[in-house]
Order: structure tokens, then sequence, then C-alpha cells
């Protein structure tokens, strides 16, 4: 009588047991959408001066402690150990916000507003996306009394200048033929570039530019263990950016160009040697275009130099190796712009303010923060008239850094094909050889062709606009161009290019160019050798 | 036979005969003389015995003796002439009306544990509120015969006692078919997302890792799913079980508390991205969890033993201080030493006191209102803490879920009170802030047309989690993010508080509100957080806490306020460690008495307010 429903109970027992179990042992089955995601950024190294460190109100069990608060080049800022940011001029951080995302580990941050993308290259270019615009479509930067055309190399990797037009402007403003498409404010752009690329350097205060309210040395050195990102990993959702507005990003991760902040935050091998690479193509691209601006400058427009000049104050941009590709990353932005675009719109004189920009930005106080590259001794106060000789110099001097970062390459190539490595790989000492046996125009000869050799024809660039330009000319084809014209300007009569580029400034000296050496001062240097045996 | 033959066979009987009497005499005269031995012994060991009881009882005497010399004020307890150490006669005593008055700090601290905590229904002989059955077991006219809300006819407003009777009226009933099937779907977040290694509930999703709120939340949906009959005793005997063993063997952040965060899986402490870690500990959390270990407690008496056992682990001693004042407690950066910081403000932080003030304790100035202030919404006297967070930096966000807890779990009472009416809130201003909370938003509804149910909630993706608040930092409808953000894109329509609202206010807009929700779910993760003001769909995730809130929500219309009154009697978690100073060292209560109790406070009303 008894046994029954004691029976009955133990099956139950059971039955509620097992299921109890196997209810109970399911853990997460879309763990997807809890991806951990690590901090970048330590919350108490300071972003400008005023700027503080406070923790956040947090209820439940996950979330960022803490987080920056502060007011720079006015706009109000917050930001998390992941890079998450808002710039508003208003302090509640509600209207007109720039609302910046980093994804894969801080490696690639995206500032948005009303359809406005910006991030960076990989060269530490700024780079701006529309949503929804056509070939057609003119841009223009209002400072809401009269509106200046903008060229349409905005949609391209931006050039100091056009940056800093828009840093200084009110509102971009876009137009379908007569019709504003949208109008944009740019209240915070210029400290969304500088925390873009704050952010890539790993908060090294060395990319602030000229008058920025550095904060205090000693505070950035006084971070505590709760905000040390290497003690980090979140347990938030990876950053959703949407696929539709966010295409680029695909590439980005995929071909490493495009968008991305070059820092080498996530630390894989593989990923490292990628960069690597790609910054190896970057520089082959920056010395090819250095050449080419070489050359532009007998014309008469505006003077390459001139263009160094204002890149020479845009420091840091978008580097990984440190300060050797710093360096590089500097150079990287010494292209010759075309601007006959805004001054055939007649903008030049409303450029005109901004073409001297670069002097007073190179001459000030914040230099301490920059590496005695060569770059700094770019001024127009320290003109020569030996100024081909000393780009030579300089162009030899990032051979050199492109040698060595070959040769890095060389360690971490566990990837690459035996083929990529040998050619690669190719024996330096006869590279040298080659070079130091030639002498003027055969010398350079030799170094592009060893770059070619080495190196092979520089990858084009994703492209990185979302609308089709008017110069569908192949990026390949381009740079064949480019190469070529390099060729032919390899020989042109050194006399006659220090006779025309004299009322450049250049650089003089060199200087510790034994640690931050670069490729482009590599090549300067052998132009000069070239002129002294020409001379001779 | 010759006669000689016959005297021959009667001699040899006869010396048979004597021969056997004399064996017998012998053992008799053995049995009877080891009878009388032990019967001595035996008398000598109770003589001695008693003689020890004797001593015992006349030095207990000479303590009680010595005592009411010492404490005139105790003649009362006439019984005390006749304590001894198990305090049966103090409690008689008590129980009989002579001790009501007793000053807990002059007793001794032995005798302090047996005394009784005292509740309105000890006082005043009323009848304890009891548990109600299971709804699967519930008569099917239980409805019919439970008191009827407002059925006494008060009127809206202050009682003389400073209680509130509220206009509104919460909904009661069985569930029907939508709402069980509801239940269902919220319990499947914790049979999804229960850890079987822990008893442990993820806060959100598949993210192992919770705090002590989020385990009250789903200890609420265990209770819930129990009491509606989803699931039986076995599995809930099992879950509960599990979990306080988990508890009984946890952790503690500097030997003191639980600390705010902890891996579901190895209930190993973490910080706040789940790595291995301490952070500190949280008041409010804390109190949380105290009034869903009480409710257990008091509707459970077999876990009574187990709660009170692993709550004795915990140091009290720096959570609440003196004046009342609860404190959280965190890890400096530069010293690593622990900090401690007021915690709680105006909401969360008397539902909290509420907490700690069911286990004995006093937290006086947490469960005051003060100080607040009253901003004008909608015609709306919103009350607000009033402590700047300029200066103190800790927002004052004026959320729902605060005023629902207290209203769903403790129906606005006061602790004490395990008799009143459920019509009659004796912990009034509470009640009648909670009918404000609900006003602004109803009007807002109204005269804005916004479906309005804010709350705290997570949201996907940056910055995971949001203050929808209907008041904060100045702004009415203030939707921030953690570090102060306004991002009104985050704006919702919070599930748990829609559920909540609809429970405890039967209004045509909670209907509703109650229809934008009731199927906003995944059938196989739970409700969804909630639904977003801007028209851009739901929030795509599931937590514990809002599915446990829910079934809270569903739990009330059943079963009415989810507190119940205690069994009465001496409890464990004030009995234990009397001998030793754990007790002193860890501030550990004493059972609460009629001069301990929360005061009812008043404050001013809404119309007098906007009068």
């Amino acid at each position: 009588m008894t046994l029954k429903p004691r029976l009955t109970f133990c099956i139950a027992s059971i039955i509620l047991g097992s299921s109890f179990n196997a209810a109970i042992a399911q853990d997460a089955t879309n763990n997807a959408s809890f991806e951990s995601s690590t901090a970048v950024l330590d919350t108490a190294i300071l972003f400008a001066i005023g700027a503080r460190e406070a923790e956040q109100a947090i209820r439940g069990s996950f979330g960022w402690p803490t987080f920056q608060e502060g007011f720079v080049e006015s706009v109000y800022f917050r930001f998390d150990p992941d890079g998450y940011a808002r710039f508003s001029p208003s302090p509640r951080l509600d209207e007109d916000v720039f609302e910046i995302q980093c994804v894969q580990n801080g490696s690639a941050c995206i500032a948005q507003k009303n359809g406005v993308e910006i991030g960076l290259t990989p060269e530490g270019r700024v780079q701006i996306r529309f949503d929804g615009i056509t070939p057609n479509d003119n841009f223009f930067v209002s400072d809401r009394k009269s509106e200046l055309p903008l060229p349409p190399t905005i949609l391209e990797p931006l050039d100091t200048r056009l940056e800093t037009l828009l840093s200084s402007s009110s509102e971009l403003v876009i137009k379908r033929e007569l019709e504003v498409l949208q109008s944009i404010s740019l209240a915070g752009f210029s400290a969304v570039t500088t925390y873009l690329r704050w952010v890539a350097q790993k908060q090294s205060p060395r990319v602030f530019p000229r008058g920025w309210p550095v904060p205090a040395q000693a505070g950035q050195s006084h971070s505590s263990g709760l905000t040390q990102p290497s003690e980090w990993e979140t347990t938030t959702n990876a950053p959703q950016v949407s696929n539709t507005t966010w295409h680029m990003q695909s590439r980005n991760l995929s071909q490493n160009q495009g968008f991305s902040n070059a820092g080498p935050v996530g630390k894989g091998r593989v990923n490292y040697q990628s960069e690597q690479y790609g910054q190896l193509q970057s520089e082959f691209q920056v010395m090819k275009e250095e050449l080419a601006a070489l050359r532009s400058g007998t014309s008469d427009q505006n003077p390459p130099v001139n263009a160094n000049q204002g890149w020479a104050s845009q420091v840091d941009h978008g580097t990984v190796f440190g300060n050797e590709i710093q360096s590089v990353g500097q150079h990287s932005d010494i292209v010759a712009p075309n601007y006959n675009a805004l001054q055939n719109s007649n903008i030049g004189s409303a450029l005109a303010p901004h073409n001297n920009f670069a002097a007073p930005f190179n001459q000030g106080e914040g230099m301490d923060f920059r590496p005695n590259t060569g770059i700094q001794s770019q001024f127009p106060a320290q003109r020569s008239d030996d100024a081909v000789l000393t780009r030579v110099a300089n162009l030899e001097a990032k051979l050199e850094a492109l040698h060595q970062l070959i040769t890095r390459q060389h360690k971490y190539s566990g990837t690459a094909s035996k083929v990529d490595q040998l050619q690669l790989l190719e024996t330096p000492e006869t590279s040298n050889k080659q070079i130091y046996t030639s002498s003027g125009d055969e010398r350079i000869k030799v170094l592009e062709n060893l770059l070619l050799q080495r190196l092979g024809p520089t990858k084009p660039v994703a492209d990185p606009t979302p609308v089709m330009l008017e110069t569908s000319v192949s990026q390949d084809r381009r740079e064949q161009e480019l190469v070529e014209e390099m060729l032919r300007k390899l020989d042109f009569s050194p006399a006659k290019a220090a006779t025309t580029i004299q009322t450049r400034s250049s650089n003089p000296e060199i200087g510790d160019s034994s640690e931050y050496v670069s490729l482009s001062d590599y090549l300067n240097r052998v132009l000069k050798n070239n002129e002294l045996n020409t001379n001779n | 036979m010759p006669a000689q033959l016959r005297n021959i066979i009667l001699i040899i009987l006869a010396l048979g005969l004597l021969g056997s009497a004399i064996s017998g005499a012998i053992y008799l005269g053995d049995a009877v003389g080891e009878t009388v031995n032990s019967n001595a012994v035996k008398l000598a060991n109770a003589r001695a015995e008693k003689t020890a009881i004797e001593t015992e009882r006349a030095a207990n005497e000479s303590l009680a003796t010595e005592f009411l010399k010492e404490n005139p004020e105790y003649s009362a307890l006439a019984s005390l002439e006749n304590a001894n150490v198990n305090g049966f006669e103090i409690r008689t005593a008590i129980e009989n009306g002579s001790g009501a008055n007793v000053d807990m700090e002059s007793l001794p601290s032995l005798l302090r544990g047996q005394l009784p905590s005292q509740s309105l229904s000890t006082t005043s002989n009323a009848e304890k509120r009891v548990a109600p059955p299971r709804m699967c077991e519930m008569p099917e006219d239980y409805f019919d015969n439970l008191e009827r809300p407002n059925g006494d006819a008060k009127l809206p407003g202050y009682t003389d006692e400073n209680g509130y009777v509220r206009s509104y009226k919460p909904r009661r009933g069985f569930l029907n078919e939508r709402e069980i099937q509801a239940a269902k779907v919220a319990w499947g977040y914790f049979e999804q997302f229960t850890q079987e290694s822990t008893g442990l509930a993820n806060s959100v999703g598949g993210y192992p890792s919770t705090t002590l709120w989020d385990t009250a939340s789903y200890i609420s949906g265990l209770v819930a799913a129990y009491e509606l009959c989803l699931i039986e005793k076995p599995q809930f005997d099992k879950r509960i079980m599990r979990l306080l063993t988990t508890f009984r063997k946890l952790k503690l952040f500097r030997n003191e508390m639980p600390n705010k965060v902890y891996h579901t899986k190895t209930a190993a402490q973490v910080d706040y991205s789940n790595k291995p870690g301490e952070i500190g500990y949280s008041a409010l959390d804390i109190g949380r969890f105290m009034v869903w270990m009480r409710i257990i407690r008091n509707r459970y008496p077999y876990l009574a033993n187990t709660i009170d056992n692993m709550l004795l682990r915990w140091d009290y001693s720096n959570i609440i201080d003196e004046d009342g004042v609860m404190f959280g407690a965190a890890v400096d950066k530069e010293t690593k030493e622990t900090i401690y910081a007021q915690e709680g403000r105006l909401g969360y932080e008397e539902y909290a006191a509420k907490g700690f003030a069911l286990w004995g304790f006093k937290p006086y100035f947490a469960h005051r209102a003060e100080p607040y202030l009253t901003t004008n919404i909608l015609d709306v006297r919103v009350p607000y803490d009033g402590r700047d967070p300029r200066v103190f930096h800790s927002q004052n966000y004026v959320v729902t879920e605060s005023y629902l807890l207290d209203g769903l779990e403790l129906n606005w009472d006061l602790l004490h009170d395990d008799a009143s009416s459920d019509t009659v809130h004796s912990d009034g201003w509470r009640a009648e802030f909670a009918d404000r909370i609900y006003q602004v938003q109803h009007n807002r509804f109204e005269r804005d047309g916004y479906m309005t149910a804010r709350s705290e909630h997570n949201v996907k993706g940056p910055p995971y989690f949001t203050y929808d608040t209907i008041y904060s930092d100045g702004y009415p409808w203030n939707t921030v993010t953690p570090r102060g953000d306004y991002s009104p894109d985050h704006a919702a329509v919070a599930t748990k508080a829609a559920f909540g609202l609809w429970a405890l206010w039967d209004t045509y807009y909670t209907d509703i509100l109650y229809e934008a929700v009731i199927e906003l779910f995944d059938p196989e993760r739970g409700f969804y957080e909630g639904l977003y003001e801007g028209g851009t769909g739901h929030i795509e995730i599931q937590t514990a806490n809002n599915n446990g809130i829910l079934l809270a929500s569903l739990l009330h219309k059943v079963q009415g306020r989810i507190l119940t009154g205690g069994a009465g009697g001496s409890e464990v978690w004030y009995t234990r460690f009397r001998d030793r100073d754990v007790r002193i060292r860890r501030k550990l209560p004493d059972p609460p008495q009629q001069a301990d109790w929360l005061p009812a406070y008043r404050h001013p009303a809404q119309m007098e307010e906007t009068q």
C-alpha cells in the first residue's frame, strides 16, 4: 500500500531531477552577443588638461568601472576604456554628437555623426565616408556666412590642408546640383581626429597638435591598476556596427586597408605581420609619392615643400612600430595634394591662411613630445639652398629604415610564402653594393629597381570611397605612371633642380637619423650624394 | 509395601524438600541483596543530581536576583525569579505582555537571543498574515472569499497611524492563459541560464556572472514558479538548496560581505569584466537579497536553519552604522584598501533598508525619505533625492523599479506589520510616492502619447546599460548612461516596469502596457528587456532581473503581498554565537522589539503639495 506512492515519488523525483539537470546545465547558447572586447585605453591618462577620470554608476554585473570626461577644442567629451567616446558641444553630450566606436579591440575606431563616418587609414590619414551620395554631389565647407567648394579629394584620405580646413569650418555641406542634400556640423572634428590618432597611438601625447592643452605628464604616469587596459576584458557586447553602414570595415580587416587605426592593439603575430607588410607597402607608396612631389615641385603650383611643411606638423599619424614608423608616417603625408581644383574654384585665397599653418605648428613648444626626426628640422627658418641634397639624404635614410623593416618582416614571416620571403630578402649586401657603387642618377635608378624588386608593385589602396570618382583609373596604373614619372624625374639635371627648389625649405640636417631614419631620408641622402658627384 | 521402606522414602523426600528449600532461600537472598544494593546506588545518584540541580537553580536565582537588584525596571518579569538558562520563562513572560518594553541593551547577551521578535500580530493579538496556497491548490472561489481591495471603504489618503490608503487597487485573481504562458516563458530564462555547478543564474543571457540583486531576482522567479505551479517541490528544493549551499561556502569580500559580482559557473569573486578579483560590495544589492531571504524563510520554515547560518557568516560591522546609514564598499585604486561610502538614493535606499530591517537591523536613516525634493512634471510632484550629484558624485535617478519591488514584495508596509489589511500600507509615504511615480507616467501617456514604463535596463551594444529615468540631473524623462551621457535613443518601455505597474495599478493605462509587453519574448530565452520608445523595436536582451520581476508581478496577482508572516519563535539567526564575541564583532542584531520598529512617517501628500 505504501510502496506504490513512494515508488511514484522516487520516479517523479528522478525525472524532475534529471530534467532539472538537463535544463540547468545549459549554458549560453548564444554567447556571441556577449563577446569580450579588450580595454584599449587607460582612463587615468588624460586626453586634455582639465579632464578627469570618474567612476561609472554600474548597477549590473558588468561594464566599465571608469571613464574620462573633459572639455577640449570647444567640445565636451567622455570615453570608456574600450574607446567608445562621445564628443559634443553640449555638456549633456546630447546634441551634435560625434560618437566613436572601436572594433577589433580598438584597432579600428570610427567616428559617426549624421551618416558621416570618420576613420584613419593605415597611414594615419583621416578619411571621411558619406552615406547616400553620388559622384555628382558637391561638397562645401561653410562658416555660416559663406561657402567654399571642396575638391573631390575629400572622398579620399585627407591631406593636411583639407583636414585643417574642415577643422576650422563650422559645417560641411553636401549639395546635389543646387539642392542642399545634407549639412553636417563639424563641431568637434579636430578633437575627434586627434582622439582617433591618440587611440591608435596608445595614448601617446605626441599626436596632440600644436596648441592642444596637453595634460601634465605626471598625471599620466599616475595610473592605477584598475584602469590598466591589460587587466581588462570587458564583458560587454562587442560594439555592433551594421554591415550596411560599415561595409568598409570588413575590407579593412581583411586587407588592412581603408579605415584602420594601425595601432597593434591586437598582439597576434599574424596581425602583426600583416600590419607590418601593409606598412611597408604604404611606405613604399609614400616614397614614390615623395619622389613625385619632388618632381612636381618644378611646376608653378604650390611648392611641395610647403606642403611638406604643412604635413610636418601632423605628427605620428597611424604608426605601428613606434618611432621608426612615426617618422615614416609623417612622411606618408608628404603628398603634394592636387589643389588645382581648389585654386580653380577660387578658394585659393581661403586656403591661403592655412597654407602657412605649418610654420607656427613646427616652431612651438609642442615639439618636446616628438622624436627628433628629420621632419622637425624642415622648418622654413632653416632653409638651405641645398634642398635637393637634403631630400635625397632623407630618402636615403628612409630606404635604410625600410631595409630594417624588411629584415624584421623576415623574422616574423611565418605566414609569408617562400617566394615572397626570397623577394623580400634579396641580399641587402648586393643591394647596398649596387647603391653605393653607383652614382648620380644611376643610384636613384638602382634604388627604384631595388624597391620594386623587393616589394613588387604597390597594392592599390582599397577604394576608400563609397562612390566611384571620376578618376576611375586603376590604382595599379596610376602607380605605374608614378614610377615612370619618378624614373623620368631621375633624369633631370640636379643643378636645375637645385636652382628651382632653392626657395623651398629643406632639411639641412639628418640628425639622429640612425634611430628614426626613414626611407625618404635615405633617398634624399642618395640624391645628395648624386648631386655632389655631379658637381664634381 | 513394608512400613520401613515407606518411612525411608518419606525421609528421602523430606530431605529433598529441605534441600530445595535451603537452595531457594539462598538464591532469593542473593537476588534481594543485589536489588537492594542497586537501589542504593540509584538513590545516591539521584540525591547527587538533585543537589546539583538545586545548586544550579540557586545560582540562577542568585544571578536573576542580582540582575533584578541592578535593574529594578525589570521587576515586571516575575518569572525571572525562576529563570534558567533556556529562557522559556522569559519568553512566556514577554508573550504574556509583561515584557513589552524590554530594553534589549540592558539584557545580558545570553538572554537576548531567545526573546522572540515582536511584530504587529504579537503585540496586538491580530491575526497573522499567512502564506496563501499555491495557485493550483486554491479553490475556485478563492478570490470570491478574499478580502476585497478597498472593501473596508477607507478613504484614500493617510491614516492616523501614518499608513496610506491608495486610490488605486492592485489586480488580483487567477492567471489567464496568456499570463500563464508569460510565466512559463519567463521561467524559461532561468531554466536556460542557471548553472548546475553553483545553482546561480546568469544576470544577462549567456554571460556567466551575477550580482546579489540579480540573484534575488532569480529567487523571486523561483518562488513564483513554485507558487504558480510551474515547478514542483522536488525541483524547487533542489534549486534552492543548491543555491543556498553555494552561498554557505561563498568567498566573501575581505571576509566581510559578498562581493559585488560572482562568476556563476565557479561562484568565484570577479570584477566587472568577470575576471577573478574583488571590487567591493553593494548595500543595495545585499538589501534586496535579504528581503528575499526573509521571504523564503517565512514561507518555507524548513529552510530557516540553512538561511540563518548562511547569513551568520557575514560581517555587518561596516554596512550599517549606528545611525542607520547604509554603506557600500569599494577598493581604493591606489592603496587597495577598502573604502566605505554611503550608498543609496531615494527609492532604492529605502527598499534596501527594509531588507536589513527584516533581519533585525535598524536602518533608521536609510529608511527616511529625507533629504528629498520634488519637481513638478505634468502636474505631479515627483520626489527625488535631495543630495546634489555634483557634491556627492552619485546620481539621483528616479525610476519605477524600487517602488515596484517595495509594493510587490512588501506591500509598502513596515516590516513589523504582519497583520494589517493589504489595502492599508503602513509605510505610508512609500505608497504615496509610488502613486506619484505611476501617475506621472500615466499623465505622460495621456498628454504626450508616449507609452511610458521607465526603469533601468540593459541595452544591446554601447552603452550596454541605461538609466531610463522619470527624472534625473535636473531633466524630466532623462535617459542616461552609467557615465552620464544623455541617450534618448535608448528610452524604452521596460518590460519589468510595465508588468509591475500592471500588477499594482489596475487601470486602462496599464492594460495598454500589458498588451505592449505580454508577447514581447523569445520562447526559448525569456522576455526581452523592453520596447524602444522611438519605435525601433525591442531590446534584444534577456536578463534575470527582468524575468524575475515579471514572475513576481504575476505572483502578486495571485497571492498579493509576497512577504508573509514568519513562523515565530526563536531563530538561529538571533541565538547563535551568544556565548562568543562573534555577534559583537559582526554587529549581529537582537530580535527586534516594538521599540526597534521603523517609524511610520508622513510627508506632504501630492494634493497638499500642489495646493
